[in-house]
Order: structure tokens, then sequence, then C-alpha cells
């Protein structure tokens, strides 16, 4: 028989896996203050166990799909802002390179007009690649955040 | 249909770490709303419930941690290391109500309330939870057994003169 009293995390695991070994077995069927021990153990463990779970005091679907939905709203007007910050950003600068377009066209008329074409267009699409896809690196940052 | 089927699940998680009913409101919110605009990364590695419950869990833990409310109270840990007393004399006690049980309950920190609601209320096997924790099962049995020992030495205290 062990001597010395059983540990609370023995006596746990006594109730909670049922069988244990030999050594375990015949402490407790000796030891009185070891088995009032165990008996109080059951009883809290019985106890918490017959708990009714935790509910949510107030309807969680509808505040969710109202939450969704305003984060929608609030999505869209970010998106609006954004679009119009980018047109603002290549328009402005237009504007005021306007009165010059003419001299730069003088320097480089040596170009072919498709190929200035190709490159303005070239040019426009890269900036919209890049402030599109540093927008969408900072929506994943943020997602990743959230998680 | 998510969230009828995995509410109960979150709310076991959100109650139990989450002390105020209007920060348990807007976090249980947050946690769905992040869960839709995650599902498309959701790999099926695990149960969508399990998945879910982790990202509850971390929610909660973000939010203790912003609030700087320690998840699990390291003092008050080593305040009970192992004592054997020798209650040989008195009886075994008895818990009357269920309101005394939630009210010890709700003197544990938050982690050890939420490792007992998942294991004894929900059932979850330590597997499951140590997935959602992302902590080791070894450090989920041994959180679990201080838990126990926590409550029933606080039900001991409180309720010394009544139930001794």
């Amino acid at each position: 028989m062990i001597q010395e009293h059983l540990s609370d995390e023995k006596i746990q695991e006594y109730i909670l896996q049922g069988e244990n070994d030999e050594r375990t077995n015949l402490h407790m069927s000796g030891c009185e203050a070891c088995k009032k021990r165990m008996k109080d153990y059951s009883i809290l463990i019985n106890a918490v166990s017959s708990i009714e779970p935790a509910a949510f005091t107030f309807n969680l679907s509808e505040l969710v799909m109202q939450k969704i939905e305003s984060q929608r709203k609030k999505e869209k007007l970010e998106l609006y802002i954004f679009y119009a910050l980018l047109l603002g950003g290549i328009l402005v600068p237009i504007y005021f390179t306007l009165p010059m377009i003419a001299t730069i066209f003088k320097r480089i008329q040596w170009l072919h007009s498709t190929s200035m074409a190709l490159l303005i267009t070239g040019t426009v699409g890269v900036i919209l690649f890049l402030i599109i896809d540093m927008f969408r690196a900072q929506k994943e940052k943020e997602l990743q955040l959230y998680l | 249909m998510i969230i009828t089927d995995t509410e109960r699940l979150v709310a076991q998680i959100v109650r139990k770490m989450i002390a105020d009913e209007e920060e348990q409101k807007d976090l249980a919110q947050d946690i769905y709303l992040k869960v839709f605009q995650k599902l498309s990364t959701f790999k099926f590695q695990s149960k969508l419930s399990t998945w879910i419950a982790q990202v509850a869990y971390n929610t909660c833990c973000n939010h203790l941690e912003k609030r700087k409310i320690p998840l699990c109270d390291i003092d008050l840990l080593h305040e009970n290391a192992f004592v054997y007393p020798d209650d040989t004399e008195r009886e075994t006690f008895t818990i009357e109500t269920n309101n005394m049980l939630h009210a010890e309950i709700g003197k544990l920190p938050p982690l050890y309330k939420m490792l007992i609601s998942l294991y004894h209320i929900e059932e979850l096997p330590n597997k499951d939870i140590a997935e959602i924790t992302n902590l080791p099962e070894g450090t989920i049995k041994s959180y679990l057994y201080r838990a126990r020992k926590l409550l029933k030495e606080s039900i001991s205290k409180t309720y010394k003169n009544d139930m001794l």
C-alpha cells in the first residue's frame, strides 16, 4: 500500500479514467482520507457535468446578419472612396501637366503614335496594378490580424 | 445554418472567457464576421466547429490581452501547490445549488473556466480542446487538474460553515 496520500491529480485520474494501477487501488481501499477526497471530486465532477450549457441571451443570427450587412455597406463605401482617390490621383496630375504635354509630345515625336499609345497604356496599367495589389495586400493583412 | 450549429460551442467559450454581456455580444458578432470572411480559407483539416471555436478562442484571447486581463493567473496556481489536508474527520461536501457552482466557476481564471466547460459540459476530447486553444494535450490535462482542484478548494473555503 502507498503510505503517502494520493495527489489530487491521481485522485482525479482515478475517477475519470476508471482503471488504475494496483498500488493506487490498494491505497484507496485502505485510506479513509483519500476516499473522502475522491468522493468530493466525484460530487464536483458530476455537478459540473450536469450544468446546463451556457447560451447567449440575444438572437445571434439576427445580430450577425445585421453586422454583415453594415460591414458590406462599409466596404462598398471604402471601395468608392478608393476609386475616387485613384481617379483623382490620375486626373489631377494630368490636369496640371496638360500645358506641358505639347512640349513633351514635341520632344518624343520621333515615337510612332501606336508606340506612344502602348507606352501610356502600359504605364497607367502598371500603376493601376500596383495600387490594386497594395490595396489587396492591406486587406489580407487586416484579415490576418483578425484571426 | 453555420451559426445555429456552432452557437452553443461559441457561447461556451465566449461566456466563460468574457464576463461583460455587452462585450460578449460584440465579440460573438465579430467571431462570425471573421468566420464568414475567412470561410474560403478553411482547409477541412479539422471539423468546421473546431475551426470556428478556434476563431472564437483567439478573438477572446486578443480581447483579454487588450484589456490586460490574464488568461490564467499564475500567482493563483502557486498558491494552490499541492497541499493534502487531513480531512478524515469531516463529512464529504455537497453541492446544493447550480447557482453556487456557477458562482464558484465564475471565480476561476478565464482559461480554466473555458476548459472546464469544454471538457465537462461540451464533452470535447482533450485532442479537440488542444486544437482549439493551440496548447499541447498535456498542458490541457494539467490545466484541467488544477482547475478542478481550485474549484474544489474554493467551494470548500466559501461554503465551509454550511457544508463541512
